[in-house]
């Protein structure tokens, strides 16, 4: 197993919140409506949480290899928003003597503060790459 | 539109499962999907980071129409096995909790999505959201 995830990385700007919210039917106002995100506790538009997500598969992917996303728990909380312009970079480490296998995952902005944090355990069985 | 109407926080009974949605992979789907994610390109294999997606799919059908301006807290997922490309899937969406804590309104959904046709278990989900009303 690989101690540290090989990180994946997206630029998140407003058109690709745009198109994901189009992808995914979530047209909630606090991602694509700019006047409601600003009036809103939040101050300004947030991208969707799940976008970021996908860099923590594609992490454990580059590292793990595809086969082993079958056997993945995977527990995330989001601890901030990710903004329009932000470079937001998802990667993670082995817990040491961890037995199964669990990342501490995490997706951090550009500077460097965690945007999602928690643990992807590889659960036993079947073979990975 | 009535406050009323909206499927807000007093709407989430625990315990209660709200029904199923379907879902198909196909390539269309997974074209857009890569469009945004160009690295996620294996063949056959549904991209991971869709899971998601479907999961909110899910939500947004069953438990709507939502006040806007929700924020999602955390989530989980326990895997069985990735969808493939082209799979049809069904997700079925209940209340597991919901509680208010200074005072936000959270609540826990689980997911159970299941391959349409066989009904193998694919994966599982527990979203956490802070409902805006």
């Amino acid at each position: 197993m690989d101690k540290q995830l090989k990180p994946s990385a997206q630029h998140v700007d407003f058109e690709t919140i745009l198109n994901y919210a189009a992808l995914t039917g979530d047209y909630n106002p606090l991602h694509v409506d700019k006047e409601f995100a600003a009036r809103s506790p939040m101050g300004g538009i947030i991208a969707h949480g799940t976008m970021s997500v996908a860099l923590i598969w594609q992490a454990l992917k580059n590292s793990l290899g595809i086969e082993a996303l079958n056997r993945v728990h995977l527990e995330i909380r989001f601890v901030q928003p990710v903004r329009i312009d932000d470079d937001v970079t998802g990667g993670g480490e082995l817990r040491e003597g961890s037995d199964p296998p669990l990342y501490e995952v995490w997706v951090r902005n550009g500077k460097g503060q965690d945007v999602i944090k928690g643990t992807a355990t590889v659960k036993p069985g079947g073979v990975s790459q | 539109m009535s406050d009323e109407a909206l499927f807000n926080y007093d709407h989430y009974q625990p315990g209660k499962l709200y029904g199923a949605r379907d879902f198909k992979v196909d390539e269309a789907t997974v074209a857009r999907w890569r469009s945004i994610y160009p690295c996620d390109d294996e063949p056959g294999v549904m991209p991971a980071g869709m899971l998601a997606m479907i999961v909110v799919d899910a939500i947004l059908a069953l438990n709507s129409p939502r006040p806007p301006g929700g924020v999602h807290g955390g989530q989980t997922f326990d895997i069985t096995r990735m969808p493939s490309i082209g799979e049809a899937l069904r997700t079925e969406v209940s209340c597991l909790d919901k509680e208010i804590k200074k005072d936000r309104k959270w609540v826990r959904v689980r997911s159970v999505t299941r391959a349409a046709g066989s009904g193998e278990l694919l994966f599982t989900g527990v979203m956490t959201s802070l409902v805006a009303q």
